[in-house]
C-alpha cells in the first residue's frame, strides 16, 4: 500500500509532462483521458487509504534521500487520520475537477497544456498531505506554488493573467522565504525533519521555547502566504484570472489548504510554541476583511474568492483557538462546498460569458440544475443544516467564543452572519429576476459538468450527516459541541441578514447603487471593495521601496563605487604611463644609466635585507 | 591518464586551427575524452586522498615538477569540465571562424583540466594563467559591440588579481622551498605569514569567483562574450576561483582560514544580497543573469566560510548546480538577444512565449533552477548551504532564503515583461528563425542534468561527502 501511495503522488507529478508530450503529438484531448485516468487512480488509492486508516492502519515509510556532510536528509510518507482525510479529499476533488474541465475547457486551443498543469498540481497536493517530514512537505508546497502560477497565468498572452500569475508567485514565494527560514531553524534546533518526532518533542517540551516560537512563527509566515491571510492575500483575489476549474482547484482542493494543513499537521508543536493567539488573530482579521469585501464585490468569482479567504480565516481561528478538529473539519467541509460553488459558477460564466453577477439574472429557468446545485453550495457556505457548513462553522464560532477574546469573537461572528447575506446576494442576482441579455443566450450545462457538481452536492450533505465520524478521524477525543444559546443567536442574526439580502436583491426594493451616493457609504464601499487597500500598499512597497529604493541603492553602489574604483585604478595607471613615457627617450645612455642604477639599488637592498 | 586529459586537447588544438571543417568535431572528441577520463576516475576513485597521481620531474631542485593528482573535488570538477566542453561545442556549432575558435576552446580545455589536476602550485598557476588567454581572444574577437573594452577589462582585472596569487605562491616558496601541495602542507609556516599568504591568494581567487567588490569585470565580460563563452566563464572559469580557495587556501592553511572566517562570511553575504538587488534593478537580459551568477557564487562563499563538512559539501554541490543552471540562463539570454535584436527587457515588452515557446519555457526552467526550486539542483545547493550557514553562524543567516525570493522577483518579473503578456510591437514584427536542433541539445541537456541532480542529489553527495567530512574534521580540530 505504501508503494501505491508513492505512486499516487509521483504518477501525476512525473506523468504530467508525459501527458503534454503524448497528447501534443497525437490528439490534444487525449490529455483529458490521461489526466482523468491518473487522477482517478490517485483518488482510488487515496480513498482506499482513508478507508484503511479509519480502520486503524497507519502507513509509514521513510528512506534517506541523500546525505550531505554528515547530515542525512530523509524522504518518506506518514499517513495518519489527518493526513489521510485531506489526502483523500484532495485526490477525489481533483478528480472531479479534471472531469468537469472537459466541458469548461471545450474551446481551448491547447487543453493538453491545461491538463498537464492540473495533473501536476493535484500530484503536488497529494505529496504534501502524505509527507512525513517538513522538507518534503516544503518541496510539494513549492511545486504547488509553481503549478498555481502556471495555471493562473494560463492565458499568459493576456496582460491581466500574466500579472495575476506573477503576483501569486511572488507573494507566495516571499512567504516561502519565511517558511524555509523556519524550517531550517527547526531542523537545526530539533535535529530532525520528521513531523511526528517534532510533535513528540514538543509534547515532551524538549525544544527550547524561544526557538520553537520563532520557527513556528516563521513557518506560519509561509502559511499566511499560501493560505492567503492578512496581509498576503491579494494574490488570491487576482487568481481569478485563471480558468474557473483552476480556481476550484486552488481554492478548494489544494493550494490554500496547504497553510492550514501545515499548522494542523504540526499542531502539537504549534500548541507548544505558544503562538496560537497570533494565528487566531490573523485568521479573524482576514475573515473580517474578506467578508466585507465579499458583500460589496460584483464579480461572481471575486465574491467566492473573498469567501474562500474568509473561510480560511475561520479555519485559522479554529486552530488558533486550540481546536485542531474544528479547523481541519472546516477545511474538509469548506473544500467540498467551495469546489461546488466554483464549478457551478463556472457553468454560469461558461455559458453566459459574463463574470459580473449584476449583469446577470433570471438564470433559474434557463439553468435550473445549476441553480439548484449553486443553492446547495450557498446553503452549506452559510451554515444551514443539514449541510456540512452548519456543523463546521458553528463549531468555529463556538471556539472563537470560548477563546475569550471579544474582538476575535466579534470578527468571527460578523463573518459568520454576513456570509448568508453575500451568499444569497450572489444567488439572487444571478438566478432570479428578469433574464438579461447575457443570460438569454445561455443554456443548461452539459452532463459532464453537472455530474461532478452533483457529486459534490451529495458530498457536502454526507459530510454533514457523518460529521461525527469525520471528526473522529481527525481527533479521536474531539466532538462537536452543542452550544444552543450560540446557535440561536447566530441563527437569529442570520435570519436578519437573509431578510436583508431578500429585500435588496430579490425584491430589489431599492437600487443598491444609489446608496453609494451617500459619501460615508461610498468611502466604506471603496475600502471594503479594495480589502482595506492592502494590495495597494503591498504594490507600492514592492515598487517604490524594494525596486526603486533598495535595488536602486545597490545599483548605484555598483556603478559609482565598485566600478568607479576599478576604472579609477585603470585611469591612474594610464596617467602613470603617460608620465613614465618621459623616460623612454630612445637614448641608449639613458637606459643604461637607469639599468645600472636599478641594479645597484637592488644589490644594496639585497645586502640590507638578507 | 591525467596528463593525457591535459595534453590531448592541446595536441588537437593546432589540428583544429588548420583543418577548420573538423574543428568542432575535434573539440567534441576532446570534450568527450575529458568526460570519459572524469567518469573513469569517478568510478575507480578509492574514496579518500589523492589518486591517479603522476609525477614528471622538470626542475626538481626548485620543486618545479608536474605533479598531477586528483581527489573527489577535482574529479567532480574535471567531469563537469568535460560535460560543459561538449555542450559548449554543440552550442557553438554555427560559430564563425571555427578554426581559431575551437583552437582556443581546446587550449582552454587542456588548461582547465590542468588547473583541477595540478598538485604543484606553480603549475597550477601556469594553467590558471593559460585559461585567461583563450578567454581574452574569445571575448575580443567573437564578442558583441564593446568587446575590446570588455576583453581588456577582463584580462587586466583577472591578471592583476593573478599577481597577488603569484606573490602568495612566491612567499610560500621562499619560506618552504616547495611548490608541491603535499610538501607545503607538511611544512611549518608561521601563522602570521600564513595569514598574509592566505589573504594574497584570496584576492586572486575572489576576483575569479567573483565576489563583491571584485566583481565588476564579470557583467561586462559576460555581456560582450558570445553565449557559449559566457557558459565557459560561468560554468568553469568561476569554479576555478572557488576551487582554488578550497584547495590552496582552506585545505592548505586551516588555521589561517579559521582566522578569516568572518571575512569570507561578510563578503559572501554582501555578495549574495548585492548581486540579488542589483539584478532586480537590471533591465539587461544578460547582465541580469550575470548578477544572478554572482549571487550564487556568493552563496558558495558563504557555505565555504562555515568551514564545516556540511558547508563544504554544500558549496561543492552549489558550484555544480550553478554551472548547469546559469549556463542554461546565459544561452537562453543569448537566444533572446538573437531573436529580438535587443538586450533590454523593457524594449522587448512582452509576448515572446507565443513566438518562441521553446525559449520561453527554457527561460522559466532556468529561472526556477536559479531561485532554488525543488526538483532542481539549485534547491539542494541552496537548502544545504543555508543549513550549513545557520548551523555555524546562527540565526542571522536566516535571511539567506530571501535571496531566493529576490531571484524569483527579478527572473519572474522579467518573464512577465518579456515572455508572458500581450505581444509588443517589436515582438509582433519578429521574424523567428528556428534554433537548429544541434543547438537545442545542450539546452535540453542542461535542464536534464540539473533536474536529474535535483532529484538524485545523492549521486554527487555520496562522491564528495568523504572529502568534505575529512576536511571538516581537520578544520574542526
Amino acid at each position: 500500500m505504501e508503494k501505491l501511495i508513492y505512486l499516487s503522488v509521483f504518477l501525476p507529478i512525473f506523468g504530467a509532462p508525459l501527458i503534454w508530450f503524448i497528447s501534443h503529438y497525437t490528439n490534444k484531448w487525449l490529455s483529458w483521458y490521461m489526466s482523468l485516468a491518473i487522477t482517478g487512480f490517485s483518488a482510488l488509492v487515496a480513498l482506499t487509504t482513508l478507508w484503511n486508516v479509519v480502520n486503524g492502519h497507519i502507513y509509514e515509510n521513510s528512506f534517506t534521500w541523500f546525505q550531505f556532510g554528515d547530515v542525512k536528509v530523509p524522504f518518506g510518507i506518514y499517513v495518519d487520520g489527518i493526513s489521510a482525510l485531506i489526502y483523500a479529499m484532495a485526490a477525489f476533488l481533483g478528480f472531479l475537477i479534471v472531469m468537469y474541465s472537459r466541458g469548461y475547457m471545450e474551446h481551448d486551443e491547447s487543453p493538453h497544456r491545461f491538463f498537464m498543469k492540473v495533473t501536476f498540481f493535484i500530484g503536488s497536493m497529494l505529496g504534501l498531505t502524505v509527507s512525513d517530514n517538513i522538507l518534503a512537505l516544503f518541496i510539494f508546497w513549492e511545486f504547488m506554488g509553481l503549478a498555481s502560477y502556471l495555471l493562473i497565468a494560463y492565458w499568459y498572452y493576456k496582460d491581466s493573467a500574466a500579472d495575476a500569475g506573477l503576483k501569486a508567485f511572488l507573494m507566495t514565494k516571499f512567504a516561502d522565504g519565511f517558511f524555509l527560514a523556519g524550517l531550517v531553524l527547526l531542523w537545526l534546533v530539533t535535529g530532525t525533519l520528521n513531523i511526528q518526532e517534532i510533535n513528540h518533542m514538543a509534547e515532551l517540551a524538549a525544544i527550547p521555547l524561544f526557538a520553537a516560537a520563532a520557527s513556528a512563527l516563521l513557518m506560519f509566515g509561509g502559511a499566511v502566504g499560501k493560505s492567503a491571510q492578512f496581509p498576503l492575500f491579494p494574490w488570491l483575489l487576482d487568481a481569478m484570472e485563471g480558468p474557473t476549474p483552476v480556481s476550484a482547484l486552488i481554492h478548494a482542493a489544494t493550494m490554500v489548504n496547504a497553510g492550514v494543513f501545515l499548522v494542523g499537521r504540526l499542531f502539537p508543536f504549534y500548541e507548544y510554541s505558544g503562538i496560537l493567539y497570533v494565528i487566531m488573530a490573523i485568521g479573524a482579521v482576514s475573515a473580517f476583511i474578506a467578508v466585507l469585501g465579499a458583500t460589496v464585490h460584483r464579480e461572481i468569482k471575486k465574491i467566492i474568492a473573498f469567501s474562500t479567504m474568509e473561510n480560511l480565516g475561520l479555519m485559522f481561528v479554529g486552530l488558533g483557538a486550540g481546536s485542531l478538529a474544528a479547523g481541519l473539519f472546516h477545511l474538509v467541509s469548506h473544500a467540498t462546498f467551495k469546489a461546488l460553488l466554483f464549478l457551478a459558477a463556472g457553468n454560469v460564466i461558461h455559458f453566459t460569458h459574463e463574470k459580473d453577477a449584476f449583469k446577470l439574472g433570471g438564470l433559474l429557468k434557463i439553468m435550473p440544475v445549476t441553480a439548484a446545485l449553486f443553492l446547495i453550495g450557498i446553503l452549506s457556505l452559510s451554515g444551514i443544516p443539514p449541510f456540512s457548513g452548519f456543523y463546521s462553522k458553528e463549531w468555529i464560532v463556538h471556539e472563537a467564543k470560548m477563546a475569550g477574546d471579544p474582538i476575535v469573537f466579534a470578527f468571527v461572528l460578523t463573518a459568520a452572519v454576513l456570509t448568508i447575506f453575500y451568499g444569497f446576494r450572489l444567488w439572487f442576482r444571478i438566478f432570479t429576476g428578469e433574464p438579461t441579455e447575457a443570460a438569454k443566450h445561455a443554456r443548461e450545462a452539459y452532463p459532464i459538468m453537472l455530474i461532478p457538481i452533483g457529486i459534490l452536492a451529495v458530498l457536502t450533505f454526507l459530510i454533514g450527516l457523518f460529521h461525527k465520524q469525520i471528526v473522529e478521524i481527525i481527533d479521536k477525543h474531539a466532538h462537536i459541541p452543542h452550544d444552543w444559546a450560540l446557535t440561536i443567536l447566530v441563527f437569529s442574526l442570520m435570519a436578519v441578514a437573509f431578510f436583508m439580502a431578500w429585500l435588496l436583491y430579490y425584491n430589489r426594493v431599492i437600487d443598491t447603487q444609489q446608496l453609494l451616493r451617500d459619501p460615508i457609504l461610498a468611502i466604506l464601499n471603496k475600502t471594503f471593495y479594495n480589502a482595506f487597500f492592502v494590495d495597494h500598499i503591498l504594490r507600492w512597497l514592492s515598487k517604490n521601496f524594494v525596486v526603486e529604493f533598495l535595488a536602486f541603492i545597490f545599483h548605484w553602489i555598483d556603478r559609482n563605487v565598485y566600478d568607479y574604483i576599478v576604472n579609477g585604478v585603470a585611469k591612474t595607471a594610464l596617467w602613470a604611463w603617460e608620465k613614465a613615457r618621459v623616460i623612454q627617450t630612445g637614448n641608449l645612455i639613458h637606459y643604461l644609466t637607469i639599468f645600472v642604477s636599478g641594479a645597484i639599488i637592488l644589490y644594496y637592498l639585497y645586502l640590507v635585507i638578507l | 591518464m591525467l596528463l593525457s586529459a591535459i595534453l590531448l586537447p592541446v595536441i588537437l588544438a593546432p589540428f583544429a586551427y588548420f583543418f577548420e571543417r573538423w574543428a568542432k568535431y575535434l573539440s567534441l572528441v576532446a570534450g568527450a575524452f575529458v568526460t570519459l577520463i572524469g567518469a573513469i576516475m569517478w568510478l575507480k576513485y578509492p574514496g579518500h586522498g589523492f589518486a591517479f597521481e603522476e609525477f614528471y620531474p622538470i626542475f626538481p631542485q626548485w620543486d618545479f615538477n608536474l605533479h598531477l593528482g586528483v581527489d573527489a573535488l577535482s574529479i567532480a570538477l574535471i567531469t563537469l569540465t568535460g560535460i560543459i566542453a561538449i555542450l559548449v561545442t554543440l552550442s557553438s556549432w554555427n560559430m564563425p571562424r571555427q578554426g581559431a575558435y575551437f583552437f582556443l576552446i581546446l587550449v582552454f580545455l587542456g588548461a582547465m583540466v590542468g588547473v583541477f589536476a595540478s598538485l604543484n602550485y606553480l603549475w597550477f598557476f601556469i594553467f590558471w594563467e593559460f585559461t585567461l588567454v583563450p578567454m581574452f581572444f574569445h571575448i575580443g574577437i567573437w564578442g558583441a559591440e564593446q568587446r575590446i573594452y570588455a576583453a581588456v577589462k577582463f584580462f587586466l582585472y583577472t591578471h592583476l588579481a593573478s599577481i597577488f596569487l603569484f606573490l602568495a605562491i612566491l612567499l610560500i616558496f621562499i619560506n618552504t622551498g616547495h611548490f608541491d601541495f603535499i610538501a607545503i602542507k607538511q611544512s611549518n609556516i608561521p601563522l602570521e605569514l600564513q595569514k598574509v599568504i592566505w589573504l594574497l591568494a584570496f584576492i586572486g581567487y575572489a576576483v575569479k569567483m567573483p565576489v563583491v567588490p571584485f566583481h565588476t569585470w564579470l557583467p561586462d565580460a559576460h555581456v560582450q562574450a558570445p553565449s557559449p563563452i559566457s557558459v565557459i566563464l560561468a560554468g568553469l572559469l568561476l569554479k576555478m576561483g572557488a576551487y582554488g580557495l578550497l584547495r590552496w587556501n582552506i585545505e592548505l592553511f586551516p588555521q589561517a582560514s579559521k582566522f578569516f572566517i568572518y571575512l569570507m562570511l561578510a563578503i559572501g553575504v554582501i555578495t549574495v544580497f548585492h548581486a540579488a538587488f542589483k539584478a532586480l534593478y537590471e533591465d539587461h537580459v544578460k547582465r541580469m543573469v550575470a548578477y544572478s551568477s554572482i549571487n550564487h557564487m556568493g552563496l558558495v562563499l558563504v557555505a565555504l566560510a562555515t568551514l564545516t563538512a556540511v558547508g563544504i559539501s554544500a558549496s561543492i554541490y552549489e558550484m555544480v548546480a550553478h554551472a548547469l543552471i546559469i549556463s542554461l540562463m546565459f544561452m537562453v539570454a543569448g537566444y533572446i538577444h538573437h531573436i529580438t535584436g535587443t538586450w533590454y527587457i523593457s524594449q522587448i515588452g512582452g509576448g515572446l512565449m507565443k513566438k518562441v515557446p521553446f525559449i520561453g519555457v527554457l527561460y522559466m526552467l532556468g529561472a526556477l533552477g536559479a531561485l532554488g526550486f525543488p526538483g532542481t539542483a539549485g534547491f539542494i545547493g541552496e537548502v544545504t548551504a543555508i543549513y550549513a550557514a545557520v548551523e555555524k553562524f546562527g540565526w542571522t543567516m536566516l535571511v539567506l532564503p530571501f535571496s531566493a525570493v529576490l531571484t524569483a522577483g527579478f527572473f519572474f518579473w522579467a518573464i512577465r515583461r518579456m515572455i508572458h503578456g500581450a505581444e509588443s510591437e517589436l515582438v509582433k514584427k519578429l521574424h523567428v528563425h528556428e534554433i537548429p536542433w544541434v543547438e537545442r541539445i545542450p539546452l535540453m541537456a542542461y535542464v536534464a542534468l540539473f533536474v536529474f541532480l535535483g532529484i538524485f542529489p545523492a549521486i554527487l553527495f555520496n562522491f564528495i561527502n568523504n572529502y568534505a567530512n575529512t576536511l571538516g574534521k581537520v578544520l574542526g580540530g
